[in-house]
């Protein structure tokens, strides 16, 4: 028992599955309808970044100039580590606000705190990484971004001031 | 060469931004940073038109598929590191005399068009 509590976690799952059960009628000539079949069905609830994810999806058709003034095509690694960060961030619990594909071929990441007077953008390029803080006063600061530093960019857009 | 004449801080400017689907936007309808980030192709400036010189609907050009974004030259101006400068640069041939741009900005600058973007406001046309 130890052992199995040890390793139990709550966190594994990424979206909750729900089962329904749907009746399925044709009518027919006669007055009542007849139930024909009982069809069960699973759908996956929607995440809280299902919204980010199903945009990410959308850029994945951007072709270069998709902008109509030069711009490029999504890197296809971009696309696959803002996808990746995404589910990361759904995993822990952290809504995506936005994500915008720029003009040269980047991927933007923008995480807001409850009271969106903080935010917190990643910009994904094919071969590097950004974090950019805005703090509700002061000045904005920008950095490499890593997937170590995660944790603490999380920390400081939830903290309160 | 000659020299490009300044664009007062009190000035309006227009910024255009493809965006063929509102799904493309904050969910606020805000501009993300994305509309105000340079391009390799731009040279380190941003294109912008003077909002006195134009009308909307010009500045637009095809409001199917773009939008327009406004944003006070005061606050482009209020960025000092790096520093911002708007110069009015009239499109040759007459094809867009309100043509300006924004200098100063490096292709490596992320904060920049944050702020940019956070300082303008979506033009309802």
């Amino acid at each position: 028992m130890p052992a199995l509590t040890d390793n139990y976690t709550t966190s594994e799952h990424i979206t909750e599955t729900k089962t329904r059960l749907v009746n399925v009628h044709y009518l027919i000539d006669i007055p009542q309808p007849v139930s024909s079949s009982i069809v069960v069905s699973f759908s996956r609830a929607a995440g809280i970044n299902q919204r980010a994810l199903n945009l990410l999806l959308l850029y994945k058709d951007l072709k270069d100039n998709w902008d109509e003034d030069g711009g490029k095509e999504p890197s296809d690694s971009a696309l696959k580590t803002a996808t990746e960060l995404t589910l990361l961030l759904e995993k822990h619990g952290q809504k995506v606000y936005h994500t915008a594909p720029g003009p040269n071929g980047e991927i933007m990441l923008d995480l807001r705190n409850n009271e969106k007077n903080k935010s917190l953008e990643i910009v994904i390029y094919a071969n590097r990484a950004v974090s950019v803080l805005f703090p509700e006063n002061g000045k904005p600061t920008q950095q490499t971004f890593d997937f170590h530093n995660l944790p603490e960019l999380i920390q400081w857009l939830n903290e309160k001031n | 060469m000659e020299e490009r004449k300044l664009v007062h801080e009190d000035e309006w400017l227009y910024r255009r931004s493809w965006l063929p689907e509102r799904k493309f936007l904050n969910p606020d309808g805000s501009a993300t940073s994305r509309v105000f980030k340079l391009k390799e192709k731009d040279n380190g400036e941003l294109s912008v038109d003077v909002k006195s010189m134009t009308t909307a609907n010009i500045a637009v050009l095809d409001k199917g598929n773009f939008f327009l974004f406004e944003i006070l030259n005061k606050s482009v101006m209020l960025i000092k590191s790096p520093q911002l400068t708007t110069y009015l640069d009239p499109l040759l041939n007459g094809v867009n005399n309100a043509h300006a741009v924004i200098t100063g900005m490096s292709l490596e600058d992320e904060i920049t068009p944050g702020i940019l973007a956070k300082a303008s406001k979506k033009v309802l046309i």
